[in-house]
C-alpha cells in the first residue's frame, strides 16, 4: 500500500542485564560488525542476555496513532529506540518513510545557561531542522509554549513543566511524517496536556503517523486509534485500543497486590467456593461484554451442612483504578441458603455500567451475621468490557454514568434575549 | 502539509547487516550525513562555547591563561638555571610557547572527541541527528581555543621583536596535521572510551607522560639515545616541523612529517567508519 509510513518486519533486540558482560558484548558486536560479519546470525541468545523485542511485526499508516502499552520493561522504549534508528535490530527489518520526529525526552539537547529562546534554535536543530524552518515558525512555537516572560531567561530556571512546554512546542510545531513520542507529556499540567492531545489530533488529520507509548490508557484514548500491546518482548495484542488495553490489563490480573486475610474474623471450613463462572443472561459461558450487557456470575459451592442464610460479599475492581463497589445480598434482605453437598447459585449485573478495560471479582461467603468467614476468593473471575470504544468526547474513564437532559427548547434564556437559541444552547454547553 | 506518496517520501531501512557490506552506500551516508551534520555542529559549538564562558567572571582570559602561566614557568626554571636546554634559536619564552600551544591543539583534539560523544549521551539515547555534528562541535572547539591562542602567540612574538620568517604561511598546515593527529587518535579510541571508562583515564595518564616524552619545552636531542625521543615520537614529528616554520625558518624531518601527515589522513577515515558502525551499539550500551 502507498500509504505505510512505518513497517517492522519481525524484528528482535537482545539485551544483557551484567554490566560488564554486556560491554564486552558491545565490544565484541562492533568488532564482528567491522570484519563485515552480519549479526544476522547472531541469532542465538548468549549467556546472561534474554529478548528486549522478539518477532515485532506491524505496520503504520498515515493518520493512523498507535498507542504502545505494556506493563515495565516490556521493551516499548527498546522498539521506539529501534524504529528511531538509535540502536539496531539484531533481526528482522524497519522501513521508516519521511522525516521522524522523536520526543523521547522532551527538552533533549537544551542547555541550562542558555536562555528558552537560544535553545529553541538548538532543539530544533537537534531534531533536524534549519534555522530558516525555525525563523518561519517561531512566533508559533513561542505561542503554544505559553512561557512569555520566561523565554529570554536562562532554561534552569525553568520549572520541569516549563521544559516540557517548551520541548513539545518546538517539536509539535516543526513538521514531520512520523511521531514518535515516549511518556512524555505525563509532566505538564492538564490544561497543557490537552492542548497537545489536540495538537497530536490536529497533525493526524493532516496525514502524519503517530506511535505514542504511555501507561496512562485513559489518555492514549484520547487520541489513538489503534492499540499494540507488547508483554515481555512480544507483540500480544495489535488492533482496536479497546482490545489493547484489556490485553494490558489482564495481563497486570495476576500481578495485583492481594490483601492479606483479615485475621479480626474467625474461619470456618463448611463452606468452600468451587469457582465463579462468568455467563451471559443465556446461561452461556462468556467473559467479554459490552457497556450495558447483563452479566451474570454462577457461584458454584460446596458445603459439608446445610446453611440457612449465608451473606455473600461480592466486590467488584478494575485494573486501572482498582476496587469501584462492593455490595452482599444483605443489603437487599435476600436470604441465601446453602446445601449440603455441592451447589449453586447466580447473581445478576444488569446493564454493566463500565466502559472497556478489565475487570475483577472478589468473593466472599460468610456466616448469616458476618462473624464466620467461610471461603474469600480474590480473584474469583474476571470479565472484560471491550466496548464501546472510550470517545474523549462521549464517554470516557470507568464508568458510564446514565444522565438525562432537558429539551432544547426547554433550556433557560438567562441573558442576551436578542440572541438566537441555538446559539445561547452553545454557549451554555460550553 | 503537502500529501506527499508515502512510497515518494524518503525511506530509511534498518536492519542488522553491516554496511560496510555496501561500502558506495555507506560512503553516500557518510557525505549526506556530513552535509546535514554542519548546522546542527555550529549549533552545538555555539552552545557549548557560549555556556562555558558564560557563568565566569573571567571568560575567555580561561582560554590564554593556561599556556600563559605554564610558559612563565618554563621561563623561570630555565632562566634561574634550574634546567638548562640548549639553545633555541629564539627567545626561549617564543619557543616555549608556540610549542605548548601546538601541544596543547593537539593533545586537546586527542581527548575532544571522546569527551563530546560522553557528554552527549542523553542527546544519542534519545534523538536521531548527524552524528557527524558532535564531531564538528569537538573540532569547532579545539579551533577556537587554538585561535584565541594564537593571538597570544602574535603579542609575545610582538614583544620580543622576533623576526617573522616566510615559512610561516606554512604553519596552517602545520597546525592541521598536529591537531588531525590528536583527533584521528581520539578518534578511534571513542568506540572503547565509550565503553569502558578506562581509556579516559589511560588518556589522562598518557598524555601527561607524552608531554615530557615530546620536545615541546625542550629542542629536540641530537645525541642517542635520546635522540629517539624525536625520530620515533609522531608527535614530535608534526609538532618540531612546525614550530621551526613558525620561528626560525629551518625546515628539517619534511619527509617524517609527510608520513606522519598521510598516516593521519588515513586513520580519520578508518575512524569515522568506526565512528559510524559502532555508534549503534555504544548507545544500546549506555545508559539512557
Amino acid at each position: 500500500m502507498s500509504d505505510i509510513l512505518v513497517q517492522v518486519e519481525g524484528i528482535s533486540k537482545k539485551f544483557c542485564r551484567g554490566l560488564k558482560r554486556s560491554l564486552w558484548y558491545g565490544v565484541q558486536d562492533i568488532s564482528r560488525e567491522l570484519c563485515g560479519v552480519d549479526s544476522r546470525q547472531m541469532t542465538q541468545l548468549r549467556r546472561g542476555e534474554f529478548w528486549a523485542i522478539e518477532n515485532a511485526s506491524f505496520e503504520l499508516r498515515r493518520g493512523e496513532c498507535l498507542g504502545l502499552i505494556g506493563p515495565n520493561g516490556a521493551g516499548k522504549s527498546t522498539l521506539l529506540k529501534m524504529l528511531n534508528g538509535l540502536i539496531k535490530p539484531d533481526q528482522g527489518r524497519i522501513r521508516m518513510r519521511g522525516r521522524v520526529g522523536a520526543l523521547i525526552e522532551l527538552g533533549v539537547g537544551f542547555h541550562p545557561l542558555l536562555t528558552g529562546r537560544e535553545n529553541i534554535y538548538i532543539n530544533a536543530a537537534v531534531l533536524g531542522f534549519t534555522k530558516h524552518e525555525v525563523n518561519r515558525r517561531l512566533e508559533e512555537i513561542i505561542d503554544f509554549a505559553e512561557i512569555d516572560d520566561a523565554l529570554d531567561a536562562p532554561v534552569r530556571t525553568y520549572s520541569s513543566g516549563m521544559r516540557v512546554r517548551l520541548g513539545f512546542a518546538v517539536a509539535s510545531v516543526l513538521e514531520t511524517d512520523v511521531l514518535l513520542i515516549d511518556e512524555v507529556l505525563a509532566v505538564g499540567d492538564i490544561a497543557f496536556r490537552l492542548k497537545c492531545f489536540n495538537r497530536v489530533k490536529e497533525l493526524l488529520s493532516k496525514g502524519i503517523a503517530c506511535i505514542l507509548v504511555s501507561h496512562d490508557v485513559n489518555n492514549l484514548s484520547r487520541v489513538c486509534t489503534r492499540g499494540l500491546t507488547i508483554d515481555g518482548g512480544q507483540v500480544s495484542y495489535d488492533g482496536e485500543l479497546a482490545g489493547a488495553i484489556i490485553q494490558y490489563e489482564s495481563s497486570l490480573l495476576p500481578t495485583l497486590p492481594r490483601p492479606e486475610p483479615s485475621p479480626a474474623c474467625p474461619t470456618a471450613e463448611e463452606v468452600k467456593i468451587q469457582q465463579v463462572r462468568v455467563c451471559n443472561p443465556l446461561d452461556e459461558p462468556c467473559e467479554t461484554f459490552v457497556s450495558g450487557d447483563t452479566v451474570v456470575l454462577h457461584v458454584d459451592y460446596e458445603s459439608r451442612q446445610a446453611v440457612s442464610d449465608s451473606t455473600i460479599v461480592v466486590r467488584l475492581g478494575s485494573v486501572r483504578t482498582g476496587m469501584l463497589g462492593s455490595f452482599t445480598n444483605q443489603v437487599q434482605g435476600v436470604r441465601v441458603p446453602l446445601h449440603q453437598g455441592t451447589g449453586s447459585f447466580a447473581i445478576r449485573l444488569p446493564k454493566i455500567p463500565f466502559l472497556a478495560g478489565a475487570y475483577f471479582i472478589r468473593l466472599s461467603i460468610y456466616d448469616a451475621t458476618q462473624e464466620t468467614l467461610y471461603d474469600n476468593l480474590e480473584m474469583a473471575c474476571k470479565f472484560d468490557i471491550s466496548g464501546p470504544i472510550p470517545d474523549p468526547w462521549q464517554e470516557f474513564f470507568t464508568v458510564r454514568l446514565d444522565h438525562e437532559w432537558p429539551d432544547a427548547k426547554h433550556m433557560a434564556v438567562i441573558d442576551s434575549p436578542s440572541c438566537p437559541l441555538d446559539v445561547q444552547t452553545e454557549r451554555m454547553a460550553s | 502539509m503537502s500529501q506527499v506518496k508515502a512510497t515518494e517520501l524518503p525511506e530509511r531501512e534498518y536492519t542488522p547487516a553491516s554496511p560496510l557490506k555496501q561500502p558506495g552506500q555507506l560512503l553516500r551516508a557518510m557525505v549526506t550525513d556530513l552535509m546535514l551534520a554542519r548546522e546542527l555542529g555550529w549549533r552545538l559549538f555555539v552552545r557549548d562555547t557560549s555556556a562555558q564562558y558564560r557563568q565566569s567572571l573571567l571568560g575567555y582570559v580561561w582560554a590564554i591563561a593556561p599556556p600563559l602561566v605554564t610558559t612563565l614557568i618554563w621561563g623561570f626554571l630555565n632562566s634561574s638555571g634550574v634546567l638548562k636546554f640548549s639553545p633555541t634559536g629564539v627567545p626561549y619564552p617564543v619557543f616555549v610557547l608556540t610549542g605548548l600551544l601546538l601541544w596543547e591543539a593537539f593533545a586537546s583534539a586527542l581527548r575532544m572527541p571522546l569527551a563530546q560523544v560522553a557528554s552527549s549521551s542523553s542527546l544519542l539515547t534519545k534523538i536521531n541527528f548527524p552524528r557527524e555534528a558532535l564531531l564538528l562541535a569537538a573540532m569547532g572547539q579545539v579551533l577556537f581555543v587554538t585561535s584565541i591562542r594564537l593571538v597570544l602567540l602574535a603579542v609575545v612574538f610582538t614583544w620580543y621583536q622576533v623576526p617573522v620568517p616566510a615559512t610561516i604561511i606554512l604553519a596552517p598546515i602545520g597546525f592541521l596535521a598536529v591537531m588531525g593527529l590528536g583527533f584521528a587518535i581520539g578518534l578511534l579510541l571513542i568506540p572503547l572510551g565509550i565503553l569502558y571508562q578506562d581509556v579516559e583515564r589511560a588518556l589522562n595518564t598518557g598524555l601527561g607522560i607524552l608531554f615530557f616524552l615530546t620536545p615541546v619545552v625542550y629542542p629536540p636531542p641530537t645525541a642517542w639515545p635520546a635522540s629517539l625521543l624525536a625520530s620515533l615520537n609522531p608527535v614530535s614529528a608534526v609538532l618540531n616541523v612546525t614550530r621551526d616554520a613558525m620561528t626560525n625558518g629551518h625546515l628539517v624531518g619534511l619527509t617524517g612529517f609527510a608520513w606522519v601527515f598521510g598516516a593521519t589522513l588515513f586513520a580519520l577515515a578508518i575512524g569515522w567508519v568506526l565512528y559510524r558502525i559502532s555508534m549503534p551499539h555504544m548507545i544500546a550500551r549506555m545508559s539512557a
